[in-house]
């Protein structure tokens, strides 16, 4: 059986879904470089803040 | 800044209900629901899953009709899966199944292997020769299962490979020797439940025994039909099989021997038609520019343009090959036992892409729903005078 070559690109295998993701990656990189730590701490520094804006709401609906 | 993003937030008004056994009743059931929301839109439609399992067959129908084009040759609808609280067996499949896979906290979700294949009444007598072509049957589905698992959760390992990278300076403190894939898998070990814990030390022994028969398998062996070459390997996995279990009392062939030795042909047929090659070079081309680390990047940099990709899948082809390897033996650890894995379990072990409502685990979807922040609104000296006040006079 003889092995196929391994393809390096896929540009013409890109899907919309690939695309999609692609871009998101693009945004990511943009403003982090590779510096994801950073983007993840970021993402749970927000979701604190909304979770302590929920938390502060359903206080005020208990008064 | 997150805004949200419907292809990854599951939607109760365009959602169909798997609660209960999986059968061809319940295909009957959410049939004509599955189609009036294909008709209605081409967006995502959400299947919320509550159910012990049940036929495989009537699981695939389910998946067929919710992944079918319409008239038009549109693209399928994306599929969001959510298990609510069980998804056991074919349910746990169909779960996997989704385009993206969230989990209630409290859920729990179990894997195993095949038990069935597409009829469940078996339409022959039983007899040796029968039963040996079921055990081979199974194997295949198992096989094959495996296969189809592995190209659903590639991206989800990537994507926790990368956001976990800044916890790994903090594992090699007692050995800094460690790579960045030991490590990663060092970290996941660390997060998982007791019985996740024993699926990994398994996936782990699998991904050793994959290792040393890829060594072997993988040598350029001559012959003048595709027949006399898979003659040469399997002679080749003939002698690993009796090496590697010389000190294993009673082995024989004809005991476990030869079923493994069939399943080894074909897991690393796999590996050698390229298709593991190609997902890994796809990954590189998807990941590679938050894969780099700064040296990485500086020395890439100095590469003309032409051979910048080459050079960055060769760099991120390291990171990704021994991840890969171990998830590929998990995808087959799964089919072996049961596997009962909590939410948190299953995201670490890449089945699902989200726990709802952790703020810990991040998903995709962050980075899907990642948008830059707006610029700051203009200072008011640079807004210019306000209406009907006069310019400063200099």
């Amino acid at each position: 059986m003889k092995r196929q070559t391994p393809k390096t690109s896929n540009i013409e295998d890109t899907t919309p879904e690939d695309k999609a993701l692609n871009d998101a990656i693009d945004r990511v990189y943009k403003k982090y470089g590779n510096n994801i730590s950073a983007f993840v701490r970021d993402i749970q520094k927000g979701l604190a803040v909304k979770r302590q804006e929920a938390d502060s709401h359903g206080d005020d609906m208990c008064q | 800044m997150i805004i949200p993003n419907a292809r990854f937030r599951p939607s109760p008004t365009r959602a169909v209900y798997v609660h209960g056994p999986i059968d061809p009743q319940m295909v009957q059931r959410l049939t004509p629901r599955v189609i009036l929301l294909q008709s209605q839109s081409r967006n995502p439609i959400t299947v919320y899953v509550d159910s012990p399992g049940g036929r495989i067959d009537s699981m695939g129908e389910i998946l067929k009709l919710l992944r079918s084009s319409n008239q038009d040759y549109e693209a399928p609808c994306r599929i969001i899966t959510v298990v609510t609280s069980r998804a056991a067996s074919a349910a746990a499949d169909l779960l996997s199944s989704g385009d993206y896979v969230i989990a209630y906290p409290e859920s729990t979700i179990l894997y195993h292997g095949s038990r069935t294949f597409r009829d469940r009444e078996v339409p022959f007598p039983i007899t040796v020769e029968t039963t040996a072509l079921i055990g081979l049957m199974l194997r295949l589905t198992n096989e094959k299962a495996a296969t189809e698992l592995l190209g659903k959760i590639e991206d989800r390992f990537m994507m926790r490979l990368l956001l976990s990278r800044g916890r790994f300076p903090e594992i090699r403190k007692n050995n800094p020797q460690m790579t960045d894939a030991e490590c990663f898998l060092a970290m996941i070990a660390g997060s998982l439940s007791e019985p996740a814990r024993r699926l990994f030390d398994t996936a782990k022994q699998l991904q050793g025994r994959y290792d040393a028969l890829w060594t072997i398998i993988r040598k350029p062996y001559k012959g003048k039909t595709g027949a006399s070459i898979e003659a040469k390997r399997i002679k080749a996995l003939v002698d690993f099989e009796v090496s590697s279990n010389k000190k294993v009392k009673n082995w024989t062939f004809q005991g476990a021997g030869l079923t493994q030795l069939t399943e080894d042909f074909f897991l690393l047929n796999d590996q050698l038609s390229g298709n593991q090659s190609n997902r890994i070079n796809h990954l590189c081309n998807q990941w590679g520019k938050l894969a780099l680390d700064a040296a990485d990047q500086a020395e890439i940099d100095k590469v003309p343009e032409p051979a910048k990709k080459e050079k960055i899948t060769q760099r991120v082809r390291l990171l990704i090959e021994p991840v890969m390897g171990f998830f590929n033996a998990l995808c087959h650890a799964l089919q072996q036992g049961e596997n009962n894995l909590t939410a948190t379990d299953a995201y670490w072990l890449g089945l699902i892409d989200e726990v709802m409502g952790n703020r810990d685990l991040p998903s995709l979807r962050h980075i899907a729903e990642y948008q830059p922040d707006p610029p700051p609104p203009p200072a008011p000296a640079e807004l210019g005078p306000a209406v009907g006040q006069e310019p400063e006079q200099k």
